[in-house]
């Protein structure tokens, strides 16, 4: 049994403007072990993003983390980064060092007016105490970590010289200069070719191998979280709505989000041409106008009309260690993914 | 089954320029000598990843690129002998083609104008095209938006208040509306969420029976390609390396490039974790692409032959076409 290295606390994030408050984080509870893949998966708005930038206390302008807690274990002790200031030294001493992000677009999350290898050895000078050569050399020992090809010469390339795939790579590296303890890694391959994510995802499970940290995975994409993940939180407006091991999550999903989110997706090598895809009707509702009850239920093919609409559920024990926030889960008949392969 | 579409060896080059005088100093060989067919009613896909020259060959189809070279045969109405050469036509020659062939576009953020109302948006094609009549036109935008799954009273509304699945639909009723032969889909889900792909695949399904439509896809994922199309074209640096039936290319692909690409696609399923088959380097440059076959330097099958030898695009038992040299002998994995 792995020891917890984050626990996560009815968190609540929220956006407020003259247009209202969103409640882009809403009630989210769940627990990290050390050395484990979370995968985070959820269409847009579903807050997930949201969730990891409290982790690091980078949330963007208005939004404010208004309750919870973020409780990361170190050496014993617990330290509720929630409750932390978000320019204090503590958090900056966590943020980048033990807890590290690898985010979307390496265009923009880079700078472009200085050379990667200047990048890199500022993220170490900031966190260890490194001379200037000797930062430079660990910044080339971590871009050959990350399978850059002639690390020597990559170092005082800009960002602009190098292609897309070769961008995440640097950013992983920097990501992984100070050896984290877990990496945030916010849909690190969406913006890039298959070949190119196929590298990358290999990249991240050899250095996960390696260095043993933990990895928090964010996507939208249920072929990443399948290939990637141990464990995974399905997220729909601000709240878990499921959390399983990710085998019963695919076979035996328990929250009608989930079965429906799995049936939705075209499965490459099983799917007839001119065949139809199970729908998920509408679309994802107004973050300022959330539906009450279950903010499922006006999507919902087994809304009952009366409890969905006015009662919230709240996670329960579906299964060992499968939780959904659902009034019937349990009840409701949800096919898994194997079902659906044996239907013609 | 009749050809709608018939491209040879179409080319688009673009000039490089550099210094004062924008002097041409190289070329990007976006597309490079594609042919193929497009048979009416079908969905054929074009697949391949960035730089390929999907959407530039897209663009030429449609002429909103004057192609350097080639041929783009078109066996739409107002030909006279039946079929007609869009890659020498200009201007106002064009224009009876341009209702036939229309496109939908990958954002449905950016290619929507925000200033004007559904009905401007989806009546302007009408009024370029002379219906005059605003009740005509009204009427006509009303049964569009009821074609695409929107409510007729949306019309009087500007692009920001719908969601993204919502504005594809838009531009879907926008290319509708002249009734075209022809729909060049650039990447139409590619922005939008799993939950609403699924409903624009659907939709997309239902107008092609409905309306008969004939469908070029161009996209880069290859299970929404599996789902929607019945023949695909590999590309790879700006030339077709692999084109065929789609049950038959996912299931026995022939082409190395093809299997690469399949075994890339992070599968949706846990039990089935196998490590794909990861290539190595990238994407040749084409403004510089390597000698002989352009896939070489990635290539694991690799022989010296690859090195020198441009292969050609070669037709196998039951029109399987394929570019390269040892497709015969290789025994490739496909999807399963």
């Amino acid at each position: 049994m792995s020891a917890t290295l984050l626990e996560v606390r009815n968190l609540q994030t929220h956006f407020v403007s003259e247009l209202g408050r969103v409640r882009a984080v809403d009630g989210a509870s769940f627990r990290l072990e050390s050395g484990q893949t979370l995968g985070i998966v959820g269409e847009s708005g579903c807050g997930k993003s949201i969730m990891s930038r409290s982790i690091l206390r980078i949330v963007p302008h208005p939004g404010e983390i208004v309750g919870g807690k973020i409780l990361y274990q170190r050496d014993g002790e617990s330290i509720d980064l929630a409750a932390l200031d978000p320019k204090s030294a503590e958090i900056r001493a966590i943020r980048g060092a033990e807890i590290a992000m690898v985010f979307q677009e390496p265009m923009t999350s880079l700078s472009p007016v200085h050379t990667i290898g200047d990048q890199i050895s500022e993220a170490i000078r900031l966190h260890q105490l490194f001379s200037k050569a000797a930062a430079r050399e660990r910044t080339i020992e971590v871009l050959s970590l990350v399978g850059m090809p002639r690390p020597e010469g990559i170092i005082d390339r800009y960002p602009h010289e190098l292609s897309g795939g070769m961008r995440q790579r640097a950013m992983i590296a920097m990501a992984l200069s100070c050896e984290p303890r877990l990496l945030i890694a916010d849909e690190p391959t969406t913006a890039l070719d298959v070949t190119t994510q196929a590298q990358i995802l290999a990249l991240l499970r050899r250095l996960q191998g390696e260095l043993g940290m933990a990895i928090m995975f964010i996507t939208h994409d249920l072929g990443v979280i399948a290939q990637m993940t141990d464990h995974v939180i399905v997220m729909y407006m601000g709240r878990i709505v499921e959390s399983a091991d990710v085998d019963s999550l695919f076979y035996q999903p328990q929250h009608p989000y989930t079965g429906a989110l799995l049936h939705s997706i075209p499965r490459l090598g099983s799917s007839q041409p001119g065949g139809k895809l199970n729908v998920i009707r509408g679309s994802i509702p107004d973050p300022y106008a959330v539906p009450g009850g279950c903010p499922f239920h006006n999507r919902c093919r087994f809304n009952d009309g009366d409890r969905c609409q006015s009662e919230t559920p709240i996670m329960r024990e579906v299964r060992p260690g499968q939780f959904a926030s659902c009034h019937y889960a349990g009840e409701v008949d949800l096919e898994g993914i194997a079902l659906a392969e044996a239907t013609p | 089954m009749a050809n709608l579409l018939e491209v040879r060896s179409l080319k688009k080059y673009f000039p490089i320029k550099r210094g004062l005088f924008s002097r041409a100093v190289g070329q990007v060989k976006a597309v490079d000598g594609v042919s193929f067919e497009v048979r009416a009613g079908e969905t054929l896909g074009l697949v391949g990843e960035s730089g390929c020259g999907k959407t530039t060959l897209g663009r030429c189809i449609v002429r909103a690129y004057q192609p350097t070279a080639g041929e783009i045969l078109f066996g739409g109405e107002g030909s006279d002998k039946g079929v007609t050469d869009l890659a020498r036509l200009s201007g106002v020659e064009l224009r009876p083609f341009r209702r036939q062939i229309q496109m939908i576009f990958q954002d449905p953020f950016g290619s929507l104008n925000p200033r004007m109302t559904l009905l401007q948006l989806i009546g302007e094609p009408l009024k370029v095209n002379g219906v005059k009549d605003g009740n005509v036109i009204k009427e006509r935008v009303a049964a569009l938006l009821s074609v695409v799954g929107l409510r007729s009273e949306t019309m009087t509304r500007y692009p920001h208040a719908f969601s993204g699945g919502q504005r594809q639909r838009i531009g879907i009723a926008r290319a509708l509306a002249l009734n075209p032969r022809l729909i060049v889909c650039d990447e139409p889900v590619s922005a939008l969420d799993v939950s609403v792909q699924a409903q624009i695949l659907n939709l997309l399904g239902d107008l092609q029976s409905e309306f008969g439509l004939t469908y070029l896809f161009i996209a880069h994922d290859l299970s929404v390609v599996e789902h929607i199309c019945d023949r695909v074209a590999v590309m790879y640096v700006g030339k077709i390396v692999e084109m065929t039936e789609t049950a038959r290319l996912y299931r026995k692909p022939r082409h190395p490039y093809t299997e690469a690409l399949l075994s890339a696609v992070p599968k949706p399923d846990p039990r089935r974790r196998a490590a794909p088959l990861v290539l190595e380097g990238e994407v040749a440059d084409p403004a510089d692409p390597p000698a002989g076959c352009a896939f070489h330097p990635r290539c694991p099958y690799v022989i010296e032959r690859c090195r020198s030898e441009s292969p050609a695009l070669h037709p196998n038992a039951g029109g399987h076409w394929v570019a390269c040299h040892r497709a015969a002998e290789l025994d490739l994995q496909g999807a399963n």
